[in-house]
């Protein structure tokens, strides 16, 4: 990186230090205030955990924001101190400066992933339950009316749904090994064959093509929670024996096209910079806000949209990227005519 | 000078909006793609969505607009003007009496009449578009955890019908039933259940607590009738917010408290026109600011703190059971505005 784009680097770091002090002050203040209010209804008192718990999930929230926010600021000040057209007479061009803004567009997007991810709730919530449990598939259902964790399971039917007919497995107690349902001193018999008699057995291992302990994990466990990589070998996991819900699908790339938002809403920044007008704060924070609400919106629109299957999921997350991608490649097609100093003119910066 | 306060009120009112229906916004966002996409919904859901924040808009725009006006007056000097030209101060403060009349008789309207039925109607609309179409809760080749006690499989859907089903449903006899099915069509009566019609299948009870096998057998069609949570309430039923003033009065037959402090909360609200314009009054003078965005901002602070002092209020409300006690904050803030008068006699 060379030196001027060092300092353009250094300009945009500071704002954002100070856009995300300022906005982590301000969820300080809003959770006091939250909290204050429910401790003059309810007198439940504030939890420090609970606040620095819920500040990942802020950081991710509040990233896209403090990027538009960051970039509209950074080019209106050296808009105003002319630092743009010094830059330009130098021979170096809008566009190497903007991709500083890139790139720091890419860094907070890997933040808010990194944020985002950020899981406090344990990683296996069975283990503080103890309530029934079912599973399903087309081939077969799990129904166990204890758990105690993710391995051990008490009084557990187990109906395996064969062509050749039905099974049901009844045992007090059962075991998962990864993919094995190991079922002790119950017994089994075939639901069609009413001559088959109940067949008694000590330990009987049965496998299934998914790994049921994750299977579980994932059904009782809130995929908004978890983690992107927990959460994309959970759904892997499923897809073994057919389960791909599309929902969970959609908050998994969510977790991915949220913080990307950083990225795509930098790219629909570009027009600021050949605007060429003394850019007033207040028209900035108005600008920086709206252009984020409406992304926030058309993301949101995006999500509801593939979650109800009125378009396929896989564009879901992606909505908003696709058309601010189009935008961009679209204002950059035509950008030439709008550059001060055609690139033809440009004094080589070799000499 | 009403003309300036008009002006005031219109960029006031104006941004007080924006970020009053940024939430229902979101909300509608929701409710168009999950429920109702028809142009009259979508009118009727944003008109009461601000019918229902009305009051506040009313009150705080009210306020932004008299300290706005005042701030402006008093930083171009104008209550030095004034005095000298034989006017006192004081008539600027009582040209707006007749202003927070009309805004507290406007309230009137609003808080008793307007915002309980724009509350009900509001979540009646809701409720119903959130069970209009019960084949929403399902998706193909999913796992569906409807209730504690009942977990589908749908291999698929085709229109309104699922493919491939497979059900485990415990009855309240601790019964499990496992049920498979070719095709499965929802729907949601009037009492909130979910009627799962299930076609060509088998279905096997058992009591797994006691490891036995009860029945087995094959039907062409089934119903399944599972209690959703989302209308546990009547949706006929008035909550507290939503009752008009005889319906509090019968409320609190039952519940004395909540229904008689929500008449005490709407009859504060009456008098608040008055209370801020004098704090907008006095606080213009004490300012001197021009700045639009900084007056909003002052507009927001006291607005939070006329909300604290509610939730302060009720807090003792409910701690000691009295009602009488809530008078007390406003108590305070009148005699705070006397101090307040005494500080700027000069203006008063």
């Amino acid at each position: 990186m060379s030196r001027k784009k060092r300092y353009v680097f250094f300009q945009v770091l500071v704002y954002f230090a100070l856009f995300f002090i300022a906005c982590i002050a301000l969820f300080s203040l809003f959770q006091l205030i939250g909290d204050f209010s429910s401790f003059l209804r309810k007198g439940s008192l504030f939890s420090w955990r609970l606040f620095f718990a819920e500040i990942p999930s802020v950081v991710r929230t509040i990233t896209p924001l403090i990027t538009v926010l960051t970039i509209l600021f950074v080019m209106g000040t050296m808009e105003r101190n002319r630092e743009l057209r010094i830059f330009e007479i130098n021979g170096i061009r809008s566009l190497e400066i903007y991709s500083v803004c890139i790139f720091f567009s890419l860094c907070t997007t890997l933040l808010a992933f990194v944020a985002g991810n950020i899981s406090f709730s344990p990683s296996f919530p069975l283990e503080k339950k103890s309530s029934s449990l079912a599973f399903a598939t087309d081939q077969m259902v799990v129904w166990a009316e204890r758990h105690h964790s993710r391995e051990r399971l008490e009084e557990v039917m187990l109906v395996m749904l064969e062509p050749q007919g039905t099974r049901v497995y009844f045992a007090p107690s059962a075991k998962i090994e990864g993919d094995t349902l190991i079922l002790s001193a119950g017994t089994v018999r075939s639901i069609e064959d009413r001559n088959d008699p109940e067949h008694y057995f000590e330990e009987t291992r049965v496998e299934f093509p998914v790994n049921l302990g994750k299977a579980f994990s994932w059904f009782v466990s809130d995929p908004e929670q978890t983690p992107f990589f927990t959460l994309y070998a959970a759904l892997k996991n499923l897809s073994k024996v057919g389960i791909v819900p599309r929902r969970e699908w959609i908050t998994l790339w969510e977790k991915v096209s949220y913080p990307l938002l950083n990225f795509f809403l930098s790219l629909l920044l570009l027009p600021f910079l050949y605007i060429r007008k003394k850019l007033s704060r207040s028209y900035t924070i108005v600008a920086g806000f709206s252009l984020s609400l409406l992304a926030y919106l058309s993301f949101q629109m995006g999500i509801s949209l593939g979650k109800n299957s009125m378009i396929p999921w896989w564009a879901a997350p992606w909505l908003f990227h696709i058309f601010a991608a189009l935008l961009s490649l679209l204002y950059l097609s035509k950008k030439e005519k709008l550059d001060i100093i055609p690139s033809t003119v440009r004094p080589n910066k070799k000499t | 000078m009403y003309g300036e306060f008009l002006k005031n009120w219109y960029v006031a009112i104006g941004i007080l909006m924006v970020l009053f229906l940024i939430k229902p916004l979101f909300l509608l966002i929701d409710l168009m793609v999950s429920h109702f996409f028809s142009f009259a919904g979508i009118t009727a859901f944003f008109l009461f969505a601000f019918l229902e924040v009305s009051a506040y808009l009313l009150l705080l725009s009210f306020f932004i607009a008299i300290f706005a006006v005042v701030a402006r007056m008093h930083s171009d000097r104008e209550f030095i003007i004034f005095p000298v030209s034989g006017i006192r101060g004081s008539l600027i403060l009582h040209t707006f009496i007749p202003l927070a009349g009309l805004c507290s008789l406007l309230l009137l309207v609003s808080l008793f009449f307007i915002v309980p039925q724009v509350k009900f109607m509001k979540r009646t609309l809701i409720s119903a578009s959130a069970i209009i179409n019960p084949i929403k809760l399902f998706q193909p080749r999913s796992l569906v955890k409807i209730t504690r006690d009942t977990t589908v499989y749908i291999g698929g859907i085709e229109g309104v019908r699922m493919k491939n089903i497979v059900l485990s449903n415990r009855d309240a006899d601790n019964i499990v039933l496992t049920i498979a099915a070719k095709e499965a069509t929802a729907s949601v009566n009037s009492q909130g259940n979910l009627l799962l019609r299930l076609l060509d299948g088998k279905i096997f009870a058992a009591s797994v607590r006691e490891g036995k096998a009860l029945a087995r057998s094959e039907f062409a069609t089934y119903r399944l009738i599972v209690p959703l949570q989302v209308a546990k309430r009547k949706i006929s039923d008035r909550t507290v917010a939503e009752s008009f003033f005889f319906g509090l009065l019968a409320i609190s037959s039952q519940d004395r408290l909540p229904a008689l402090f929500e008449l005490e909360r709407r009859f504060f609200f009456l008098l608040l026109p008055f209370l801020l314009l004098f704090t907008g009054y006095y606080l213009g003078v004490w300012m001197r600011i021009s700045n639009m965005m900084m007056v909003v901002g002052a507009g927001a602070g006291v607005g939070l703190c006329a909300f604290y002092l509610l939730l302060l209020g009720e807090a003792l409300v409910y701690q000691t059971g009295s009602l009488a006690i809530f008078w007390l904050l406003p108590g305070i803030w009148v005699l705070s505005l006397f101090f307040l008068r005494r500080r700027f006699f000069y203006v008063s």
